[in-house]
This record gives C-alpha cells, sequence and structure tokens, in this order.
C-alpha cells in the first residue's frame, strides 16, 4: 500500500476538476440564468395580454410577476402552478388581470401526460378557454357539451379527463389564494 | 398522506425501469433467475433509500452551504460509490448470512443509473429529507418489483420457442415492453 | 494498421448498443425525437473522448487502488461541463434531456471503455477507440430516433413528413415504444447478420 501517493493522487484530480468545474460554471452561470428569465418573461407575455415589461413582486412569500404595459399601467399579474397530472406535475403559467377578478391566460410550462391524449392540455384550442373566467368563483369542468362561459365551465379533452380535471382542480386551488393575498396589499 | 404517495409514485405509476429506463442493465442482466433478482432488488433497494438520504443532507449542507451547486455530479457519484463500499464492509463483518446473499451484487450497484437518477430526481422536486428517504425506498421497492417480475417471466420463456433471431436480448426487451404497456394501467391512480 | 481497426470496431462489429447492449438507459430514454436522440449522442460522444483520452495520458500515474475512483471523477468532471454548455446554449434541448445528461456518469459505456480500454493503450489507439465507439452510439440512437419519430409523430426533426392521413402511432413514443422498438431493431440485425445475440451481453 502506497497511502499518501492515492492520497495526493485523488487530491490532485480533485482540485483540478474543482477548478474546472468553477471555470465553467463561471463561464456558462451567466447565460443559464439568462435563459431562465427569458423563458419566465415570455410565459407571462403570452398570458398578459399587452404587457412590455414584467417585474417579480413577493407577497405573503408567494412569488408573482406583476406586468406592465408601454404607457406603465398594470395588465395584471401571473404565477407559477403546479398540479398533480395523470403521470406527474403539470407546471404551468396563469395570468389574471388588474382587476382581480378575471383569468386573462394560461399557459401549459410542463408535463408528462400521455402524447396525444392528455398532453394536448397545452394545446391553445383548451387553454384559451380559461381567459375571461371567474377566478374568484369555482370553475367546473363539462365533458361532452359546450362550455359556457357566463357558468364559468370549461370543456375537457375528449379522451383525457383526468388530464383536464388536474388543470381546472390546480387553478381552483391556487388561483383564490393568490387574488386574496392580491386584494389585502 | 405525501410520504405514501411519494412511495406509490415511485414504485408503480412513475417506475423507474419503465417510465424512466432507469438501471436498465441490471434489469436485463440480472433477470435469469427469480432468486438473484429478488436479492439484487433488495440491494439496490437498501443502497437507494440511504443514497436518497445522504445525497440530501450532501445536496442542502454542503454544495448549497458552500455555493458550488455545479459540484453536484462529482460529490454524488463519490458519496454513491463510497456508500456501497462502506454498506459491503459493514454487512460482512456484521451478518455474514446477509452478505452471502447480497455480496456480490453490492458492487454492480454503482454503475446503477437508477441510484444516482434517484438523487437527482429528489432533488429536482425539491423534497425533504424524510420525502427524499421515502422516494428512495419507494424507487427502490418498484425497481425489485420489475426485476422480479421479468425474472418470473424469463424463467417460463426458457422452455418456449422463441425465433432464433430473437432469442436473449431481444426477446427480453420485448417482454419489458409488455410490462411497461401494463404498467401504464397505474397511470392516474394518484390525481384527485 | 491498428489505428483504423480500433476506429472500425465500435461502428459495427462491436456496436456498443446493437453489439454489446449497454449505455441501454440514454438509448430507450430519449430517443423519442431524432434531436433528442443525436444531442444525446454527440454529449456523450464528447465526454467519451474526452475522458479516454486523459485517462490514457495519465494512466502511469494512478495507482491501481484509486484507479476507478480516479476515472469516476474525471468522467462527472466532463459530463458536468456537458451538461453546463447544453443549459447554456441549447436550453430546449437541455431540458428536454433534463435529467439524463448527467447520468451519462453511469453510462456502463463511458466507464466501461475507460476500465478496458484507455487505461491499457496508448494516447492515439485511446482516442480512436473512443471516437469509433462514440460514433457507433450516435448513429444507433439516431436510428431509433428516425423510427420512433416518424412512426409516433410523423415527422423529422420536428418537420411533418407524413400527411393528415397518417394516425401517429402513440406507442412509439411511449415507454413501451422504446423497448419494442430497440427489440424489433435486434431482432432483425441477429437475423440478417446471422447471428445469436445471447451470451454479448456484458456485465
Amino acid at each position: 500500500m502506497n497511502a499518501p501517493r492515492i492520497v495526493a493522487t485523488l487530491g490532485v484530480i480533485g482540485i483540478i476538476s474543482g477548478g474546472l468545474l468553477a471555470w465553467a460554471n463561471g463561464a456558462s452561470e451567466p447565460r443559464i440564468i439568462e435563459n431562465r428569465r427569458r423563458e419566465t418573461k415570455e410565459a407571462v407575455l403570452s398570458v398578459l395580454p399587452k404587457t412590455k415589461t414584467v417585474k417579480r413582486i413577493k407577497i405573503d412569500g408567494l412569488i408573482l410577476h406583476q406586468g406592465k404595459d408601454a404607457a406603465g399601467q398594470s395588465t395584471g399579474y401571473a404565477f407559477r402552478a403546479v398540479t398533480t397530472g395523470f403521470q406527474g406535475d403539470i407546471v404551468m403559467m396563469v395570468g389574471i388581470d388588474r382587476d382581480l377578478e378575471k383569468f386573462s391566460g394560461l399557459k401549459i410550462l410542463e408535463n408528462i401526460e400521455t402524447p396525444g391524449l392528455g398532453n394536448r392540455i397545452d394545446e391553445v384550442k383548451f387553454t384559451d378557454q380559461f381567459s375571461g373566467l371567474n377566478g374568484q368563483t369555482q370553475i367546473d369542468l363539462v365533458k361532452n357539451e359546450r362550455a359556457q362561459k357566463s357558468k364559468n365551465e370549461v370543456e375537457a379533452i375528449s379522451g383525457a379527463t383526468i388530464s383536464s380535471r388536474s388543470v381546472v382542480a390546480g387553478l381552483n386551488k391556487h388561483a383564490k389564494k393568490i387574488i386574496q393575498a392580491l386584494k389585502k396589499r | 398522506m405525501k410520504l405514501i404517495l411519494i412511495f406509490l409514485s415511485a414504485s408503480l405509476v412513475n417506475n423507474f425501469v419503465f417510465t424512466y429506463f432507469l438501471g436498465i442493465c441490471p434489469f436485463v442482466g440480472m433477470s435469469k433467475r427469480v432468486e438473484t433478482a429478488i436479492s439484487m432488488g433488495m440491494a439496490t433497494t437498501f443502497v437507494m433509500t440511504l443514497t436518497g438520504g445522504i445525497t440530501w443532507l450532501i445536496e442542502t449542507y454542503i454544495l448549497n452551504y458552500f455555493g458550488v451547486p455545479y459540484l453536484r455530479y462529482v460529490a454524488f457519484i463519490i458519496v454513491i460509490a463510497s456508500l456501497v463500499q462502506f454498506v459491503e464492509m459493514y454487512i460482512r463483518k456484521t451478518s455474514p448470512n446477509l452478505y452471502k446473499t447480497l455480496g456480490i451484487f453490492l458492487p454492480l450497484i454503482t454503475t446503477n443509473c437508477a441510484v444516482l437518477g434517484l438523487a437527482l430526481f429528489a432533488i429536482l422536486r425539491d423534497y425533504n429529507f424524510i420525502e427524499s428517504l421515502a422516494y428512495g425506498f419507494g424507487a427502490g421497492v418498484g425497481f425489485t418489483i420489475a426485476i422480479t417480475i421479468m425474472a418470473g417471466i424469463r424463467e417460463e420463456l426458457r422452455f418456449s420457442d422463441v425465433p432464433k433471431a430473437m432469442q436473449g436480448p431481444a426477446i427480453t426487451l420485448m417482454v419489458a415492453g409488455l410490462l411497461a404497456l401494463a404498467f401504464m394501467g397505474f397511470s392516474g391512480f394518484l390525481t384527485i | 494498421m491498428e489505428l483504423k481497426d480500433d476506429l472500425k470496431r465500435g461502428l459495427w462489429d462491436q456496436n456498443p448498443i446493437f453489439r454489446l447492449l449497454i449505455g441501454l438507459c440514454p438509448t430507450l430514454a430519449v430517443t423519442n425525437s431524432v434531436i433528442n436522440g443525436l444531442s444525446m449522442g454527440l454529449a456523450t460522444f464528447f465526454v467519451l473522448v474526452s475522458s479516454s483520452t486523459i485517462i490514457s495520458i495519465i494512466k502511469k500515474w494512478i495507482p491501481a487502488q484509486v484507479r476507478l475512483a480516479s476515472y469516476v471523477v474525471i468522467i462527472a468532471t466532463f459530463v458536468t461541463m456537458a451538461d453546463m454548455f447544453l443549459a447554456g446554449n441549447f436550453p430546449v434541448i437541455s431540458k428536454a434531456l433534463g435529467p439524463y445528461v448527467p447520468l451519462i456518469v453511469v453510462n456502463c459505456l463511458v466507464l466501461g471503455r475507460a476500465e478496458t480500454f484507455a487505461s491499457k493503450n496508448t494516447v492515439p489507439n485511446a482516442v480512436a477507440d473512443a471516437v469509433g465507439m462514440g460514433l457507433g452510439f450516435t448513429w444507433a440512437l439516431v436510428l431509433l430516433g428516425v423510427i420512433r419519430e416518424i412512426m409516433g409523430s410523423g415527422s423529422l426533426f420536428s418537420i411533418q413528413l407524413l400527411g393528415n392521413w397518417f394516425q401517429p402511432w402513440l406507442i412509439m413514443v411511449l415507454p413501451a415504444g422504446a423497448f419494442f422498438t430497440l427489440s424489433i431493431v435486434l431482432g432483425l440485425i441477429n437475423h440478417f447478420s446471422g447471428k445469436k445475440g445471447e451470451a454479448k451481453h456484458q456485465h
């Protein structure tokens, strides 16, 4: 056994590896952070119409994004919500108008639902139904019939009832809490 | 309640072998006999549960504390490799019987991607310490279920007339595909 | 010419996926589209070539007892760098591949070549072997990706190829489809090369 040599070898390899990684991290981290910021901003822009700039705010420990239009007027608030779908988590960005009454948009950011069935929740045909619905009362899911906006209804995707229901349940669960927190402000 | 959900999700709904394709090498290589498969599964479950806990500690108290998350992969693989070594030494000293059953499988676990995969998934999902343990245990049990079912089928397969070109790994993968279809039946199990 | 043999080996005779059956986890997981398969193949190629090169250079100075530990650290270092590069420059691909990039660390192919080849051969031979194996791995992933994307989504590189008449075979992009595709491709290869697949598996 040659203990000092073993320790020295591992030490040298460890130091070189750590140094290389610290350098690589320094080179790529700003880019990665920038990518993530741009991604969030794009998601917020897609759920808050007319928005030009986005500001991150924190209320009661909840992270929200406030949108402003070109004139500096508030366009509403957006938040990230996570819900359990058919296969795993569904992550979505939800927009609320500036009067804190109606949803202004919804975008599915991540899902691992069944391709061709459940993952159709990210299609505009489904997500567009949420714009204009009342955020303070329960949203209902209907199957095999036309949804009525006045009744706060959303039509489920045929063949993907569970995935559709998960999105609605996620909204019902999170939206009220966020709206209340915003109203208190 | 959340712990039970995590456990069921890791073991059945999102079974590591059939939905994430983690641990395919031992799954194909070690599933010839049911007894070996069960021992391999138990050894893996044991290491995975410990890994879930220890990598969480490393991530929280070392990597995040010193602000060096980019050393994660290097740190995790070293931890897993040494963990497997320690477990092997400990079992050899304390329980020769257990060592006889599990011993030869332990070194193989280091390169089982399910173990590193588990550690990464647990971090990605922001699990806390106890949840990481439950996740590791669930993933291990899921692996054991998968490899045991597979071994049971392969024992029967020996007596069937498989076309020459499909013999060996080809038919094993075909069976794995059918099992993956069967496990899809668990989807939607955990939704509201 | 020995170098040429080392280079050629991984492409067909000892193709890591179709012949040696190693590194199957990423093979099955990311080949639901061509672009994912190609990116994964190239990332693995980079890690394999870099680590094999370094390991064959420094093999003399590594004591036998810590051989594997040293290799694993070297491999993990390159994997982290590949992961950062993807996240920084190709965020969409990085997201699609997710945790399968870090899992290259435990890809049996990389450690296997380091242990069985790079640690015993000269630098040029080790590089040739790694390049061959890396290319062999990449083309296998691309082939599986092509089959699964055409049949499962009717497209190639996300460009729609087949018209509306085509009802995509959803199963091909599901996990089960990954197993079926690889199984059938293996069967075909065995059939046409007249060899039995048995006993080639190394673990």
